[in-house]
């Protein structure tokens, strides 16, 4: 069925975005409770800022990214300096490129799933005795769970379609970057590739679709729990 | 022991503004028309607003003073507070949700409220492994009553907790409410703008009007008050009086209060037993002579005590009867034909069925 490189190329994939929506759903959450609950000056800002990625090309992301945590970059001389990571030609670098393009659709679901609970169960919960932690993880948690994961799977799901900020930051390196839509690029690229690039191609569209219609029931099942 | 209120709170046009203190003790009714900012106050009490400045201090403990930046979190408060609709946590059973507080209350007393007496009283046993979706209203409703219960509070607030049942349920709710108050000794704050609760659970009334307190005392007096008629239309204005059934024969119950004898239709309680008699001011009519020929029941010597003008038609009359305060509703009409002012000796002719009863059977037998 898959070569060798194609099954690497697809399991990087997983690894590149199930990382990257980890490491961005704690800022999700925090903006997504911000932009639900919070009101503030300047709120649209954040929200623009928020869902910029969605609207940039991936290609600037990717190039931002390179700016900051390239070997020159502010951020990249640092940790190359403290830490010894380095973030270009690096899976890492993949996951954090992955985690900020696809951080909008994480907050929008999480957002969403919090607009729906009603803030007055928080207050009946305060007069109950729970403190501010206590109604955070026995409250709002388990009645926005279903969307937090819904919004995970959206995210995940966008994210191992990622092609722009990766090759732009991380460059196209089989076994450390080239994630499947990566490997897709390059199939096409190669002579006598055709084959194996539709095959990926498909292979990708069937994740999609199969992320997607998790997605969608889990959000309903958000909806139901909450509405109940 | 007390409950002081001194609240100055706004909200773009609206202003509540209260400065009453009351027992703490019973239970304190808040009535007045919608918008009169009944709800604010509750949940300024609960804690789950701010007010902009003044006071509350219960039993001589401070809840919040804005001029000494003192303010107790809702947590820190232990009231109990049961909101117009249940806000029951619906992703925990019930069970779960009758738990809530008590799990985060630490260890309570003997004295405290306990879950099987609780799970009995509300005739919750039933429901436990339920979720609150599946529960009617009324099922909801005693669910939250049993969640603020069990966490032990020092106060129950209870806003509107009869509103959106049906009558059948409405009586049930009463009657629980009731027996946690004989039962447990909570001190209430009950706001409503039905007087029939009223009656049967408040032992004070605070009436407010566009956030003003209008007027605050017990229940015996303000019911009987001629301003009050204003705030609770004039159809629903009458006095409460309190009564003891002494005598029950042939049908016909009587009961003494301070000033006469009522005969109503026979009673099941006991000899004895106190109740609230509430007589609504349209079902009393006036006479200057005693009519003998009469359907009416009671027919009780009274003497004016005050008239106010109600609308362009009514006029509001209080009278005494040897010490009780009672209110009848007649036309200005019938005011000049009988030439009513103060001090005039009158008789008031009340309808035996236009009494309304308060005691522990009324709703005894539903549920």
């Amino acid at each position: 069925m898959l070569t060798p490189a194609e099954i690497t190329a697809l399991l990087l994939s997983f690894k590149v975005a199930g990382w990257g929506v980890v490491a961005a759903m704690p800022l999700a959450l925090l903006l997504g409770h911000v932009l639900a609950r919070g009101r503030f000056a300047g709120k649209f800002i954040l929200e623009g800022l928020v869902n910029l990625p969605l609207v940039l090309p991936p290609v600037v992301i990717g190039y931002l990214l390179l700016l900051t945590f390239g070997v020159r970059g502010p951020l990249g001389a640092w940790l190359a300096e403290v830490a010894g990571v380095r973030l270009v030609f690096s899976w890492i670098g993949a996951a954090l490129a992955t985690g900020i393009v696809t951080l909008p659709f994480q907050v929008r679901m999480i957002r969403l799933a919090i607009e729906a609970v009603d803030p007055r169960l928080e207050g009946m919960a305060e007069t109950l005795g729970a403190r501010r932690w206590d109604r955070w993880v026995n409250v709002l948690l388990p009645l926005t769970l279903p969307g937090i994961i819904a919004g995970a799977i959206t995210a995940f799901s966008a994210g191992l379609g990622q092609f722009g900020a990766i090759i732009t930051f991380v460059a196209n390196v089989p076994g450390e970057t080239r994630t499947l839509p990566l490997a897709i690029y390059t199939a096409i690229q190669a002579p006598g590739g055709e084959t194996q690039a539709a095959r990926l191609a498909l292979l990708a569209i069937g994740l999609a679709l199969a992320g997607l219609c998790l997605s969608e029931w889990l959000g309903r099942r958000a909806r139901r729990l909450v509405t109940a | 022991m007390s409950l002081v209120l001194d609240i100055e709170h706004r909200r773009g046009e609206f202003q509540l503004q209260i400065r009453q203190t009351t027992g703490g003790d019973n239970v304190l009714a808040v009535v007045g028309p919608s918008g009169a900012g009944k709800s604010t106050l509750l949940n300024i009490m609960a804690g789950l607003d701010a007010a902009d400045r003044g006071r509350m201090l219960l039993h001589n403990r401070v809840v919040f003073d804005t001029a000494a930046g003192k303010h107790m979190s809702a947590r820190e408060r232990r009231f109990g507070y049961l909101p117009q609709q249940p806000l029951l946590f619906p992703h925990l059973s019930v069970e779960g949700n009758l738990l809530f507080g008590r799990r985060r209350r630490g260890h309570p007393g003997a004295r405290a409220p306990q879950p099987d007496l609780v799970i009995a009283l509300l005739q919750l046993q039933a429901l436990l492994r339920r979720k609150p979706a599946t529960l009617s209203g009324g099922e909801a409703q005693r669910v939250a009553l049993g969640r603020a219960l069990l966490a032990n509070p020092s106060l129950l607030l209870l806003d509107e907790p009869l509103t959106g049942l049906d009558w059948a349920r409405r009586d049930e709710i009463l009657h629980y409410l009731r027996e946690l108050k004989r039962r447990f000794a909570i001190p209430m704050v009950l706001v409503s703008h039905n007087m029939d609760e009223v009656v049967q659970l408040a032992d004070e009334l605070l009436v407010l009007n566009a956030g003003k307190a209008v007027a605050c005392g017990s229940l015996f007096e303000i019911s009987s008050d001629l301003a009050l008629a204003t705030y609770t239309g004039n159809l629903a204005a009458g006095s409460i009086i309190r009564a003891r059934l002494t005598a029950q024969e042939q049908g016909i119950a009587q009961l003494k209060f301070n000033g006469g004898v009522l005969n109503v239709p026979a009673l099941p309680d006991a000899i004895g037993t106190e109740l609230r008699v509430r007589i609504l001011a349209r079902d009393v009519m006036l006479s200057m002579n005693p009519v003998e020929a009469i359907s009416a029941n009671n027919i009780l010597a009274a003497r004016v005590i005050a008239t106010r003008a109600v609308d362009s038609v009514h006029v509001l009359v209080q009278l005494d009867i040897g010490g009780s305060k009672l209110l009848a509703l007649i036309t200005q009409q019938s005011m000049q034909r009988l030439k009513l002012a103060a001090g005039t000796a009158v008789h008031a002719l009340i309808k035996s069925v236009s009494l309304e009863l308060s005691s522990a059977h009324k709703a005894a037998g539903t549920g």
